[in-house]
């Protein structure tokens, strides 16, 4: 300890009032207060201390409800790691020696080993045909609007390079240049939201528009009108269809295809749309890297938004949407709505 | 993983899986919604993943779907702290259900480490990966658990003699 002065000197009556100072240190204490009188009165508060902390009968006289039973503690772990499987040695010789002198701990141990959980096996889950994968399954639409860019940034490479055949080019730049102009032009219409509630047996034709067009849906075949519930609807689309909506409250393994033009599926949630986002940030992974629907594409440039609306096609518009592809099949879960928008074109 | 693998991760741990959120949230619609995120998630990654880590994989992915699906919807609540007391109210149990009973009153991570445990026979160090412990930490919350549900026990000792 540093020589007693006034700047440390309470620390050290501190440490003189709970015993700590050596002989030494006690006498040097002592000197300081003697050359310091007017120091007296704090140094009879540190004995003071003392002298409460010896004298005052202050106990807590229910300490010994609240002290636990160490040895029922323990008895417990070992009983415990006995029926855990994870007794240690010296874990395993006590509990032997417990066994042999106190009768109930065999009740204890036989009590832990009933107090284990068993799986009901009659709980099961009932949608498992829906996470099933097939190996192959064509999922056959044409992206429109990236195919189309990507024959526009073709069609600027031929006429470039036919143009340009003797002149150093950077065709790389020039082909971004010409997709990012392709896409910030694009024209996509808005999103109409129908506010009714859907049902599936609202699904129907518009026959007075295009008769030639192949049917949609088979009512009979393929909806289960109490469960409201749609299953492998076979849509087709041809050119100047004319249908607005085609509202399901519930769909399984839609099938989607189309030629020339876009179809898409889209489960809408706009309440959670938190969800979207993290769902789709690894759809845009999945389509990106691995994802045999664009394999004939050239790259979704952009953010989500960017690369949903890269799903519209002529006549079809996806907005605050969540989409969602299963592997090569689309399904739908429960609950959702999904919703098929196409835009009338009335053939003159 | 291949196809077939992930199929047969279906078959075979979907059930596994339902059940184990289910114990926790006690709501079979969204116990499924849950385990269809995490087969899509999988799914999604599914060139990725191990056949062999497959199963831990999948249930560290519920767990977590699980812990995010509650964070969001305020009316499923887990329960931190608990007081166990005896089921000496509930006079006309038997085992199953009163173990049922005193599973439900176990704080959530207890519980989850006691049906990783019980269920699916994981070790510590399996049980702490899936629930982001260590191995003392899980430990600890199993043998809580354990004496949890042994005070939950008390006066009861007919039902487990």
């Amino acid at each position: 300890m540093s020589t007693v002065n006034k700047y440390n000197y309470e620390a050290v009556l501190l440490d003189f009032a709970e015993g700590r100072l050596s002989s030494k240190e006690t006498n040097d204490l002592f000197q300081f207060l003697a050359a310091h009188p007017e120091l007296q009165e704090d140094f009879d508060a540190a004995l003071e201390m003392i002298s409460l902390d010896e004298d005052a009968d202050f106990s807590f006289s229910k300490k010994s409800e609240l002290l636990q039973d160490e040895s029922y503690d323990s008895q417990q772990n070992l009983i415990i790691a006995h029926v855990e499987g994870v007794s240690s040695q010296e874990e395993t010789e006590q509990l032997e020696a417990l066994r042999n002198s106190d009768a109930t701990v065999e009740k204890e141990i036989v009590v832990f080993s009933k107090l284990k959980m068993e799986a009901d096996a009659q709980i099961i889950f009932s949608r498992k045909d829906e996470l099933l994968q097939e190996k192959t399954v064509r999922f056959s639409a044409w992206l429109y609007r990236t195919t189309y860019a990507a024959a526009a940034v073709f069609l600027l490479f031929l006429m470039v390079t036919v143009l340009n055949q003797s002149q150093n080019v950077d065709f790389t730049e020039m082909a971004k240049a010409k997709v990012n102009e392709l896409k910030q032009n694009r024209e996509v219409p808005p999103f109409q939201t129908v506010e009714e509630p859907w049902v599936a047996e609202d699904v129907k034709l518009d026959d007075t528009v295009n008769p030639s067009r192949k049917a949609l849906v088979k009512p009979n075949e393929f909806f289960d009108k109490e469960n409201n519930v749609a299953s492998n609807v076979a849509i087709e689309t041809e050119p100047n269809e004319a249908f607005e909506y085609l509202p399901i409250r519930r769909a399984n393994s839609l099938e989607v295809s189309s030629e020339g033009q876009l179809a898409t599926i889209s489960e809408i949630e706009p309440d959670k749309l938190e969800e979207k986002e993290k769902f789709n940030s690894g759809l845009l992974d999945y389509l990106a890297n691995e994802s045999p629907l664009i394999q004939n594409s050239y790259g979704f440039a952009g953010d989500l938004s960017d690369k949903i609306k890269s799903f519209s096609g002529e006549f079809q518009k996806v907005d605050e949407i969540e989409l969602k592809i299963w592997g090569m099949r689309t399904t739908i879960r429960k609950p959702s709505w999904m919703k098929w928008r196409r835009q009338k074109v009335k053939s003159e | 993983m291949t196809v077939q693998e992930y199929n047969n991760c279906v078959r075979d741990y979907s059930d596994k899986i339902f059940r184990f959120i289910l114990k926790h949230i006690g709501h079979v619609e969204k116990a499924e919604d849950i385990v269809q995120d995490v087969f899509v998630k999988v799914w999604i990654k599914v060139d990725d993943i191990a056949f062999e880590k497959a199963k831990s994989y999948l249930f560290q992915a519920a767990y977590n779907t699980m812990i995010d699906t509650i964070r969001k919807d305020k009316r499923i609540e887990l329960q931190d702290e608990v007081k166990m007391t005896s089921s000496e109210n509930q006079p006309d149990l038997g085992l199953k259900e009163a173990l049922e009973l005193a599973l439900n009153k176990l704080p959530s991570i207890q519980k989850s480490a006691v049906l990783l445990r019980d269920y699916e026979g994981y070790d510590y160090k399996e049980i702490g990966e899936i629930l982001n412990l260590n191995e003392s930490q899980v430990k600890v919350y199993i043998f809580r658990a354990r004496k949890n549900l042994r005070a939950f026990f008390t006066g009861k000792e007919e039902l487990v003699a």
